[in-house]
């Protein structure tokens, strides 16, 4: 599957990169950015990233 | 689960994630849906941006969570709780009840003495923080300092009084909180660290606030953000070992069947150390893990690496890892302003990482924790 971040809703918090480093990182801007084109389905760590945002702004496709 | 925060909504959602098929019920004695809290100093108490609800109703009863608002528990057995409003029984019970603030040990008028903890709270405080008008902030933890920020950026008077030499030094040490003592005087505000209140003065509302040292602040409304203090109170007669806060073991179990999560749980790492922690993604995570061990019937042992952000002002600070008094600090500016990353170490192992608008760079440092500093690239 895909991820996304909306880049509007992030706060830069960085909950994402604890949860799952290899799928995010925070660009100089505190702003989360996705470094992964294509994570497994299902990726425990990328589902904890998703409901673990503060501001919702993650989704996958 | 015995309250409607995050920590209790995360373990509901989290238990129907994992494939729990039993009733799932949360008990909590605030009357309106879940919320994050953060937003309630920051942003939300500028009133720039709506509640955050954790959960919606439709997304509950998607899920088959069934939240009972407005319901206080009075106490616990080892089968059921009781409520103001009937009993409930358990097979499993996850208590999430949060901390409260403390007060101020000293008289105060009926008027005007505010505390930050919850949405009404928020939105009572955001009521009286008018342009002009003169706050007292007493206390300069991560809360204090926040709210001085915010209510600055409302046009208000603000002064902030730490007992303590600096603020946040607790958390970021005297170096960084001296740096962040700069930061809120470039932006007006009057920071008056090394004493504490020992009087509100007011009759009716308030009028000043009476230092230590003698001299009295006026002021139209005070903060006090001195700290939280679990709640535990309906656990008295429970037989659970109490302690600023739930004791529980490795796996963040209390009892037999009973788990605590989020601000109210004391528990004992992997190195032996007993730890509570009021931040945001630790409570998030516990509650993952006892919903984890809950419903595979397996409880390991709960490990986590401590992270926590603030926002005041331009800034945003963050925190990883488990700073203490006394270690070392090396501050790396990152430009000509205020951001900057600081490595703390301990007999020469990084203890923690912390930044001022550096997320990133923090964050890319998590590999360092426990290493050698001399590993660490400056
Ligand atoms: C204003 C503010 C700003 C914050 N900002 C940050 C931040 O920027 N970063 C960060 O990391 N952390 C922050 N935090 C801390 C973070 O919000 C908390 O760590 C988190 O909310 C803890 O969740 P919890 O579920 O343990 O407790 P809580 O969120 O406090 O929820 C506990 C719930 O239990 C209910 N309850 C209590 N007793 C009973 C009872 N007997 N019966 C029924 N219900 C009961 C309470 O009413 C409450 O709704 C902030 C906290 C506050 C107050």
């Amino acid at each position: 599957m895909k991820v996304a971040v909306d880049q509007e809703l992030c706060d830069g918090y960085g909950n994402c990169v604890m949860n799952a480093p290899e799928a995010f990182d925070l660009d100089d801007n505190d702003k989360a950015i996705v470094i992964a084109d294509e994570v497994p389905d299902g990726d425990g760590a990328v589902e904890r990233a998703v409901v673990g945002c503060p501001f919702n702004a993650i989704s996958t496709h | 689960m015995v309250g409607a925060g995050l920590g209790g909504v995360r373990t509901a959602q989290t238990l129907r994630r994992l494939g729990h098929r039993g009733p799932v019920t949360l008990l909590g004695a605030e009357p309106s849906l879940p919320y994050d809290r953060p937003p309630l100093s920051k942003a939300g108490l500028a009133g720039e941006r709506p509640p955050v609800w954790l959960a919606t109703s439709p997304e509950l009863s998607a899920a088959g969570i069934v939240l009972h608002t407005g319901v206080t528990v009075l106490s616990l057995s080892p089968t059921t709780v009781t409520t103001s409003s009937g009993s409930f029984s358990y097979d499993q019970l996850v208590i999430a009840t949060g901390a409260e603030p403390r007060r101020l040990p000293v008289p105060q008028p009926p008027h005007g003495v505010h505390v930050l903890r919850t949405l009404a709270d928020a939105t009572r405080l955001r009521q009286v923080l008018a342009a002009g008008s003169r706050l007292v902030v007493v206390g300069a933890g991560v809360l204090g300092c926040e709210v001085a920020a915010t209510a600055r950026s409302l046009g208000v008077e603000v002064t902030l009084v730490e007992a303590d030499t600096a603020p946040m030094r607790r958390l970021l040490g005297a170096g960084l909180g001296e740096r962040l003592a700069a930061v809120h005087r470039a932006q007006g505000v009057d920071v008056r660290c090394g004493s504490g209140v020992t009087a509100i003065r007011g009759d009716s509302a308030v009028t000043g606030v009476e230092l230590a040292d003698g001299t009295v602040v006026p002021a139209d409304n005070v903060v006090v953000a001195i700290g939280a203090v679990p709640r535990t109170d309906w656990l008295r007669d429970s037989g659970l070992t109490l302690a600023d806060g739930v004791v529980c073991d490795e796996s963040l179990r209390a009892a037999p069947n009973v788990w605590a999560v989020g601000d109210v749980c004391r528990w004992t790492g992997t190195d032996g150390v007993s730890r509570r922690s009021e931040h945001w993604t630790n409570a998030g995570n516990q509650a993952e893990a006892v919903a984890a061990a809950i419903v595979s019937g397996r409880p390991t042992p709960y490990e986590s690496v401590p992270w926590m952000w603030s926002d005041q002002y331009h800034l945003k600070i963050t925190c990883l890892g488990d700073p203490a008094d006394g270690d070392d600090v090396r501050v790396t500016p990152l430009d000509d302003g205020d951001r900057l990353k600081a490595v703390f170490s301990r007999a020469g192992i990084v203890s923690a990482v912390a930044g001022f608008s550096a997320g990133g760079a923090v964050l890319r440092l998590r590999g360092a924790l426990g290493k050698p500093l001399t590993e660490v690239a400056a």
